[in-house]
């Protein structure tokens, strides 16, 4: 028997990686090929007043130079898609009326460090970089601001002129004045002002592109590393450079991970495909590190100030955030999504609030791009309430899981409106948090506490729950937060004459394992053996369009499409082989790839039969078509909703403020699950991803807004030697809103680590610090003890 | 960039004073970094690898000399480095990772030691010297000067040695540190070694990096060893011009000075009792 779905099969991707075989986007070599680098500007704010590339034309190897004077009329600017649904909002110009980002190339003005000001074409990549270095730019530099609420202060330096304040839009969700007396009632009242700092992407391959044309037939070819290559293909035909959308190809190699950050339409694509034009040549260009740094977006980034209130008994009766977030100095592709939808609709957390209320001021300052990060928006929104709810416990003097189990949306309120946007798909949040606190030895921290003090240390441990939106998502209501797109899923599933079967999927692999997962529903579904499963991608020929892979979509949207059509086939499978075993069809019945007579199981016609017999269609049932094969697309009627609860156990140096994380225990429930081990492969990243911002990950500009942490001497990323071995358990709670019952389970846990972990260090400071912000840096340990 | 491979010291000497880019190329690591830079370009790389008898670790009556080819997983793992210097393994375990130290050498982490290594104080504390090579011939300079700027190496001197003395009976060495997460140099760290005596501390030397631009013997703290003890630690701080960057503060620094220099003097009065 074929093996199908719960089943932790090896995944099939990682023999090539393994042993290093796999080409990723710099492997490529096309006959001819150039190289391209990019000059960055040097300051966050300023006048281009001229560019003299004379000196760096001149250098050898240097087949061209160009400015965004070159690109005059070839190209419009990039788009951002994601418009803030029913409110008024400013953004940079685009000529078809659509919220625009920035131009491939600064023309009169740059807007932050990083800008992209030049591109050089040249036979080598050294000797391109040399150019590089060649180029003087006469600048006037301009005051810069890097923060939201710098940006919306009168008087702030202005970015656009099409954008007043620098204030793109101001969303609210909830009642404002209901929430506001609620609050005026309530006997108790906790107030947080947090800061959540950016965060770098810094996947291990850096972006890089490919572009090659055909004067010919007029066609281009686009290798990128991107998530979305359809996505890539429509906004750069039909939104940026103006060419029929036939004319464009978009092949996605291996992505080195991504995380999130290779989700957009950057600049690179629409340049490089017209550079590869303007020179005659094939162009690659790979980002360095810091390149990565200066123009790869980053994430999170929000300053919110939250009152939450309550009885003295404990019980949460409203919850009020307001927040500022800059979304860099141009948006991004959907850069308004994670601070509106991702963190405003999802604030509440695990927790039945009567009474909440969001809202949100996006501004631009002279920042790199805002994008999402794994745990995008929820993270922030989790990071929040979860200290709430400590801050809270502290003061109606209860234990934080007491206050959490108190206020955690029950098993029987299912579907649970939130009140800010969001309906609770299912859930047993009660369940995962007695799950892990007995996991982590919660019932035995006093005793812990004590043992830890002989050896000179403070020890503490902290909860962090979590709900948080997956399975991106349903068109209309997409739609409605204001995504100018679509997000169902497509699917084209074939059965070959041979017994073979392909999937053509819309979805783009970057480290899910969906090679594998896909051939296990196949398998599941129809009988086969998952070796015979081919899974077809990453290339926009000869794939449905497809909307790519983010949101905690790709088994439980993505996958669902596949299920779908293996449905189709199943249903025309079981008409052929009633008709080859000359039975009626409800004599028959299918399983394990086979069809067979309910009153003879030994009369069957396998999958293949039956394929093989459709091929030949030298005698088909009436109305009938030859070929055994189906498309199916799957456009969710809602989100799913990925809970769970997890503890850190920290041991804390008082005297440096140095933080061991000891022990992390973590329950998470994503319902149904295609494969065990990838989904404790995705948890344990996803608790990996969390450790950096905890602990040490943040962007730090200086006054000049000029980007201090830009490699990995300068910016902290996690290491594996901080990291306890994870007790990763999950509990399975389907979801109602798709045929397999699964949730998202790629970014959805890493929201809890930061305040499992905070709260633990907290904790473990005995009342001596109310709140810390993070990166809970030894230093802010220290000074916080010691303040 | 040119490259060669000599196959005696005396070659080396030679090819270094040939041309200013001349560099020695040991286990290659900062060189590695360079060519982001773009700075590598008209380089002379002067491998040392084919030179013989610069690898290896020999013992004497006088203590363990160290070659400066040898890498610094071999100076880690070896048992006589580890009985009479475990301090030293104990730091390089804590540098890079394995693969690393397999080709990092002790001479090359030396030769390009920056103002936060942590191998250089604690070889000043152990009261280490460098055999070098040069067009003059050869020298012996201690590790000590080295790191406070009294002595120096001139751009085509070649570490060829380390040698630690044998450690009289009574001593204990240690190294504390907190570390920066991006670099993982050290925001602040002490290295020190201790004479046991009496109910305390004879004597002993102590080394404070990170904390302020360049490497500082803490000479109160040095000279209070005696009648002080690890309270000396106390004066750990005094007349330090800490440096404020992108990972630490000042007074964050100092703070950490006297923590780590506490906890290094009593490690290492520990390790001599013990």
């Amino acid at each position: 028997m074929a093996i199908g779905l719960g089943v932790s099969v090896k995944r099939r991707e990682d023999p090539e990686l393994l042993r290093g075989e796999s080409k990723f986007t710099a492997d490529i070599v096309l006959p001819g090929m150039a190289h391209v680098a990019i000059l960055h500007s040097p300051h966050a704010h300023a006048i281009i007043k001229g560019i003299d590339t004379s000196k760096a034309a001149a250098l050898p190897g240097v087949i061209r130079v160009f400015t965004g004077a070159d690109l005059a009329g070839a190209m419009m600017p990039m788009v951002c898609i994601w418009k803030p649904a029913g409110v008024e909002s400013f953004f940079p110009p685009h000529p078809y009326g659509l919220p625009g980002g920035p131009t491939a190339l600064a023309t009169d003005k740059v807007r932050f460090f990083g800008e992209w000001v030049a591109a050089i074409v040249a036979e080598t990549r050294e000797q391109a970089y040399a150019a590089r270095d060649a180029i003087v730019v006469d600048y006037e530099v301009l005051p810069a601001v890097v923060t939201a609420e710098d940006a919306l202060k009168p008087g702030a330096p202005q970015l656009h002129e099409t954008v007043p304040g620098n204030l793109c839009a101001k969303v609210e969700y909830g009642d404002r004045a209901v929430v506001d007396q609620a609050i005026a009632d309530a006997d108790v009242k906790v107030h947080l002002d947090v800061t959540i700092p950016r965060q770098l992407h810094q996947a291990p391959e850096t972006r890089a592109t490919l572009a090659s044309y055909d004067p010919a037939t007029e066609e281009y070819t686009l290798w990128t590393n991107t998530q979305i290559p359809h996505g890539n293909r429509f906004m750069i035909c039909n939104l940026v450079m103006g060419i029929p959308y036939n004319k464009l190809r978009v092949i996605v190699p291996n992505i080195g991970g991504s995380y999130g950050s290779k989700g957009y339409l950057y600049q690179d694509g629409p340049l490089m495909l017209f550079l590869a034009r303007a020179v005659g040549r094939p162009v690659r260009w790979v980002d360095t590190r810091e390149g990565v740094s200066v123009t790869t977006v980053h994430s999170r980034g929000q300053q919110q100030h939250a009152t939450l209130a309550g009885t003295k008994d404990g019980r949460i009766t409203a919850l009020k955030v307001t927040n500022y977030v800059d979304l860099g100095a141009y948006p991004a592709s959907n850069g308004p999504g994670a601070p509106l939808a991702l963190t405003g609709r999802s604030v509440t957390g695990a927790y039945a609030i009567p009474h909440p209320f969001y809202e949100c001021s996006l501004a631009f300052a002279n920042t790199v791009q805002l994008g999402p990060a794994r745990g995008a928006g929820r993270m922030e929104a989790m990071f929040l309430i979860e200290r709430l709810i400590d801050v809270f416990a502290k003061e109606v003097g209860k234990s934080p899981a007491e206050i959490r189990r108190i206020n955690m949306v029950k098993p029987d309120q299912f579907p649970y409106d939130n009140g800010l946007g969001w309906t609770y798909d299912s859930g047993n949040y009660e369940t995962a948090l007695d799950k892990v606190l007995g996991m982590a030895g919660y019932d035995q921290l006093a005793e812990k506490k004590a043992e830890a003090a002989t050896r000179g240390k403070r020890l503490g441990m902290g909860i962090g729950s979590y709900v948080t939106i997956g399975g991106v998502g349903p068109s209309p209501r997409m739609g409605r937060e204001g995504l100018i797109g679509s997000t169902w899923a497509s699917a084209v599933v074939r059965v070959y004459q041979t017994g073979d079967v392909s999937v053509s999927t819309g979805s783009q692999p970057h480290g899910q394992g969906q090679q594998t997962t896909f051939s296990q529903i196949i398998a599941n579904e129809l009988g086969v053996d998952i070796e015979r499963v081919e899974v077809i991608h990453s290339d926009t020929h000869g794939v449905p369009y497809g909307q790519g892979s983010y949101g905690s979509r790709t088994f439980s949207v993505e996958g669902a499409a596949i299920y779908q059509a293996a449905q189709t086939i199943k249903a025309k499978a079981i008409t052929t082989g009633a008709y080859m075993l000359k039975a009626d069809e409800k004599d028959v019945v299918f399983a394990d790839g086979k069809v067979s007579l309910k009153s003879d199981p030994e009369q069957s016609k396998t999958i293949q039969d039956i394929a093989s017999f459709l091929w030949f269609a030298w005698d088909l049932p009436p109305g009938v078509e030859p070929g055994l094969e189906a498309t199916a697309y799957f456009n969710p009627s809602d989100f799913n909703f990925p809970f769970g609860s997890h503890v850190a156990t920290v041991e804390v140096d008082e005297q440096t403020g140095e933080v061991d994380v000891v022990a992390y225990a973590c329950v998470d429930d994503v319902g149904n699950v295609g494969n065990p081990m990838i989904v404790e492969g995705q948890m344990h990243g996803s608790v990996a991803f969390g450790f950096g911002p905890a602990l040490s990950e943040g962007v730090k500009y200086g006054e000049d807004g000029r980007l201090l942490t830009r490699d990995f001497m300068t910016y902290g990323m996690p290491r594996p030697s901080q990291m306890p071995e994870f007790q990763l358990e999950r509990t399975v709670t389907p979801t109602p809103v798709n045929p397999m019952g699964a949730k998202g389970a790629g970014d959805v846990s890493q929201p809890a680590v930061s305040p499992a972990i905070v709260n633990a260090i907290i904790d473990a400071l005995d009342g001596k610090v109310r709140h810390l912000d993070i990166p809970a840096t030894p230093e802010r340990i220290w000074r916080a003890l010691h303040s | 960039m040119s490259y060669a491979a000599p196959e005696s010291l005396a070659d080396a000497v030679a090819l270094l004073g040939s041309t200013a880019s001349a560099r020695v190329l040991a286990g290659g690591h900062r060189l590695l970094v360079e060519p982001q830079r773009r700075s590598i370009g008209s380089y002379l790389l002067v491998d040392l690898r084919r030179i013989p008898s610069l690898a290896g670790i020999t013992a004497s009556s006088d203590g363990l000399t160290i070659g400066a080819m040898t890498t610094l997983r071999d100076v880690a793992r070896d048992e006589r480095v580890r009985a009479s210097f475990g301090v030293l393994a104990t730091v390089i375990e804590s540098i890079g990772d394995v693969q690393l130290r397999n080709r990092a050498t002790l001479g090359g982490s030396l030769a390009g030691a920056d103002a936060t290594d942590p191998i250089r104080p604690v070889i000043s504390v152990l009261g280490g010297t460098v055999t070098v090579t040069g067009r003059g011939g050869s020298r012996v300079v201690a590790a000590d000067d080295l790191l406070t700027g009294t002595a120096s190496l001139a751009a085509d001197d070649i570490i060829t040695a380390v040698t630690l003395p044998t450690p009289p009976a009574g001593t204990g060495a240690a190294y504390e540190a907190v570390r920066n997460p991006a670099s993982q140099a050290p925001i602040a760290a002490v290295a020190a070694s201790v004479v046991a005596g009496g109910s305390g501390i004879a004597s002993g030397s102590v080394v404070l990096i990170g904390v302020t631009s360049r490497p500082v013997h803490l000479t109160a703290v040095e000279s209070r060893l005696a009648t002080d003890g690890i309270g000396a630690a106390a004066a750990a701080g005094d007349g330090l011009e800490a440096i404020t960057d992108l990972f630490a503060s000042a007074d964050y620094r100092v703070h950490l000075a006297r923590v780590l220099t506490e906890r290094a003097l009593s490690a290492a009065l520990a390790s001599a009792k013990g």
